[in-house]
C-alpha cells in the first residue's frame, strides 16, 4: 500500500514539476486608510496559490512612500526547559515565500509607520507585489510568462474644506434588459458634504446622445462612503461602445468621470465550427461561422483550435487567416489541418477565438471517423469546476453518531464475554 | 506484575469507554439541535470571501423558510428577503465588497424557529492565471501591465484593463511579466 501511494505522489508531483501554468493572486486587492501623523498599523494579505503548486514568491514594494513599509514574520524560538518565545522579525525588502502543492494561500504581514508632515492632499499609493520566481532547472533560468499582482495600500491625505471623489461601475447587461450604474463616491475633505447627486449621459460611439439619467441623493459626512446608483432602460439603443459621462453634484462643486463600456453581450461568437467532405488521414477542412454581434468594427480576428486527446495530451492544431469583421457580419473562417496521424476516436477541442488583443475560449467535443469529424459543444466556459462533495453534513453526523454506538456496543459485548469467561473458570475451579 | 498491567489497561479501556459515551452524548445533542433547530453551514461565521456569488446552507428537518441578508447586524438594511422550500440558497446577482449578515427562519405549522445570526466578508482579490494566454481570474477588473527585458532592465512594454475571466493574448516571443493590480 505505502509503494502505491508513493508511486502516485511521484507521479503527482512530476507531474505539478512539469506545469508550466502561472497562477497567483492576492487579496484584499487594496487598502485604504486616511492619514493621520505618526499612525502606526499592520494590515494581513493573503497571497494565493491558485493552481495549489510548487513556487517562491518575491515580495517587494514600489512607490513615493515605499520605505515606512516593512513585514514581520513570527520567529519561533524554543529556550531551556522547552520554553517558547515568539518575536517579531521585520524585513525590509527582499521577502520570499515558499509554497508546496498543499497550500493553497500564505499571510503576509505588513507594517506601516507615517510620518508627521505628509502634507499633499490626495491619495499616496504604495504598492506590494507578490511575484512567482520563475523556476530554474539544470542551472537555466525557465523562459515565458511569469505571473505577479499588487496589493495596493492607500492613504489619503484630506483636502481643505469639501471634496468628494466618484467611480464609475457599470453592470454587464444583455440587450433589453436597463443598464445599472453604480457611482461609489468618497467624502475626501475635512467637511461634511449636505447634498451628493448624479447625472449621467450616455453617448454612443457617433456621440450621439443616446440617455440621461440622474441619481439619487444622499449626504455624506468627512472620509465617509457611500454609492449612488441610476438605471437606464436603454430601450431602442442598439448594442456598441458608449461613453457614459458622470457629473456628481456636491453642496455647489462637481466631480466628473467618464467611462467607455460596452453595451450588449460579447462581442463575438462562435456559431459552429463543421468539417465537410473529410476522409481520415487526409487535410480535413474546417468552417468556423464567427458573428460579429456588435455594431462596430472588430479587427485581427481568428480561430486557434487545439485538439487534444483522451489523455489530456495535445495532438493537434491549426489557425485560421485573420480577418476584420464589420459591425453585424456573419463570416466563415477557414482552417485546414493534417490528419495523417490521428486516430478514430473522441476528442476534446478547445477553441480559441482571437480579436484585437483578446480571446475568447470555449470547448468543443469531436469526434473522428474514417468519412467525418462532428464537432458538438460540449461547454462554453473555461472556469474551473469545483467539485463539491455529495456527503451531506447531516449524513456525516449520522454516520459519526452510528460508528460511536457501534463502538460502545462492542465495548459492552467484549466485556460481557470476559466476564463470562471468567465466571465459567471460577464455576469449574 | 501481570495484575498490575492487567489493572492498568482495564482502566484504559474504561476511560476510552468514557470518553467514546461522552462523545456520544454530544453528538446527540448535537442531533437533537439539528432536529429541532436550523443549524447554518456555509459559509462560516466571520468568513472572509472573495466570491461575490457565495451559496448559502443550512440543515434542518423542516421544509420551509425565510432566508434574509443585510447589510447590517440589524437588519435594518436587508438586501435580499425570500421564501424557499431547500436548505440551500444561491443569490441572483454579485455581492459588493462588504460586510453582511444573515439568518434564516424555518416555519413548522404555527411555530417559527429562528437561526443563529452570521457575518460574513467579501474581500477583492486580484489573481492571474497564465496558460495560453493571461487570464483575470480575480472577483475585480484589473489593469495588467506587461514589463519585458531590455538589456538588463525591465521595462514596461504594454497594459490593458481586463474583465473578470476575460483573456489577454500572451507574447510568445519574449520573456514577459504581468503584474495584475485592481483597475481604479
Amino acid at each position: 500500500m505505502n509503494k502505491i501511494l508513493k508511486t502516485w505522489m511521484l507521479v503527482l508531483m512530476f507531474l505539478v514539476v512539469t506545469s508550466t501554468v502561472s497562477a497567483i493572486g492576492v487579496s484584499p486587492a487594496r487598502k485604504t486608510i486616511f492619514y493621520e501623523p505618526g499612525m502606526q498599523g499592520s494590515f494581513d494579505i493573503r497571497i494565493l496559490n491558485n493552481e495549489f503548486k510548487d513556487m517562491k514568491v518575491k515580495i517587494y514594494t514600489e512607490g513615493d512612500l515605499k520605505d515606512i513599509i516593512t513585514f514581520s514574520k513570527d520567529k519561533v524560538e524554543i529556550g531551556r526547559g522547552g520554553k517558547v518565545e515568539i518575536s517579531k522579525v521585520l524585513y525590509f525588502d527582499d521577502v520570499e515565500m515558499g509554497f508546496d502543492i498543499t497550500d493553497e494561500s500564505k499571510k503576509l504581514t505588513y507594517n506601516f509607520e507615517l510620518s508627521n508632515n505628509l502634507e499633499k492632499p490626495g491619495i499616496h499609493e504604495i504598492k506590494i507585489f507578490a511575484q512567482e520566481v520563475p523556476r530554474s532547472g539544470d542551472g537555466e533560468t525557465v523562459v515565458g510568462a511569469v505571473g505577479a499582482v499588487a496589493h495596493q495600500f492607500h492613504i489619503i491625505v484630506p483636502y481643505p474644506g469639501k471634496y468628494l471623489e466618484a467611480e464609475l461601475r457599470i453592470s454587464e447587461t444583455a440587450l433589453g434588459e436597463p443598464v445599472t450604474f453604480v457611482i461609489p463616491v468618497r467624502s475626501m475633505g475635512y467637511d461634511d458634504i449636505n447634498s451628493v447627486k448624479g447625472v449621467l449621459e450616455i453617448f454612443d460611439s457617433s456621440n450621439n446622445l443616446v440617455g440621461t439619467v440622474e441619481t439619487n441623493e444622499i449626504s455624506l459626512k468627512s472620509k465617509a462612503k457611500s454609492e449612488l446608483v441610476a438605471l437606464w432602460d436603454a430601450i431602442g439603443v442598439e448594442p456598441g461602445i458608449m461613453k457614459a459621462k458622470l457629473t456628481v453634484h456636491y453642496d455647489g462643486k462637481t466631480a466628473n468621470v467618464e467611462k467607455t463600456f460596452n453595451f450588449g453581450q460579447v462581442l463575438l461568437d462562435l456559431i459552429y465550427m463543421v468539417v465537410r467532405d473529410f476522409r481520415l488521414g487526409e487535410i480535413a477542412k474546417f468552417d468556423t461561422l464567427v458573428e460579429n454581434k456588435w455594431s462596430e468594427l472588430v479587427e485581427n480576428v481568428y480561430v486557434e483550435t487545439i485538439f487534444f486527446d483522451k489523455f489530456g495530451d495535445e495532438v493537434n492544431r491549426f489557425k485560421t487567416p485573420t480577418e476584420n469583421f464589420e459591425g453585424g457580419a456573419r463570416k466563415e473562417l477557414v482552417g485546414y489541418m493534417d490528419t495523417i496521424d490521428m486516430e478514430i476516436g473522441v476528442y476534446d477541442l478547445k477553441v480559441l477565438l482571437f480579436y484585437e488583443d483578446k480571446f475568447i475560449e470555449k470547448h468543443l467535443r469531436a469526434l473522428v471517423s474514417l468519412n467525418s469529424i462532428e464537432i458538438g459543444f460540449f461547454g462554453a466556459t473555461a472556469q474551473a469546476v469545483s467539485v463539491q462533495s455529495g456527503l451531506k453534513k447531516n449524513t456525516l453526523i449520522m454516520f459519526l453518531i452510528l460508528i460511536i454506538i457501534a463502538a460502545n456496543i462492542g465495548w459492552y459485548i467484549y466485556f460481557r464475554r470476559r466476564h463470562k469467561v471468567k465466571e465459567g473458570k471460577t464455576i469449574k475451579k | 506484575m501481570k495484575l498490575k498491567k492487567k489493572k492498568r489497561i482495564k482502566d484504559l479501556v474504561f476511560q476510552l469507554e468514557l470518553f467514546s459515551l461522552v462523545v456520544l452524548a454530544l453528538l446527540l445533542y448535537v442531533l437533537i439541535g439539528i432536529v429541532n433547530g436550523v443549524i447554518l453551514i456555509t459559509p462560516p461565521d466571520n468568513a472572509i470571501l472573495t466570491e461575490l456569488n457565495p451559496e448559502f446552507e443550512w440543515i434542518s428537518r423542516y421544509q420551509d423558510y425565510s432566508f434574509y441578508l443585510a447589510k447590517d447586524k440589524n437588519f435594518t438594511e436587508v438586501i435580499i428577503e425570500t421564501n424557499l422550500s431547500q436548505s440551500k440558497y444561491e443569490l441572483p446577482t454579485d455581492l459588493d465588497f462588504y460586510e453582511y449578515y444573515w439568518y434564516v427562519v424555518a416555519y413548522d405549522n404555527k411555530r417559527v424557529i429562528k437561526s443563529s445570526v452570521r457575518k460574513f466578508r467579501v474581500e477583492t482579490l486580484v489573481a492571474l492565471e497564465i496558460r495560453e494566454g493571461v487570464k483575470n481570474v480575480g472577483n475585480v477588473e484589473a489593469n495588467v501591465s506587461v514589463r519585458t527585458k531590455q538589456g538588463d532592465n525591465w521595462v514596461n512594454t504594454g497594459a490593458a484593463v481586463l474583465d473578470v475571466n476575460e483573456i489577454l493574448r500572451k507574447d510568445r516571443e519574449r520573456v514577459a511579466v504581468y503584474i495584475a493590480e485592481q483597475n481604479e
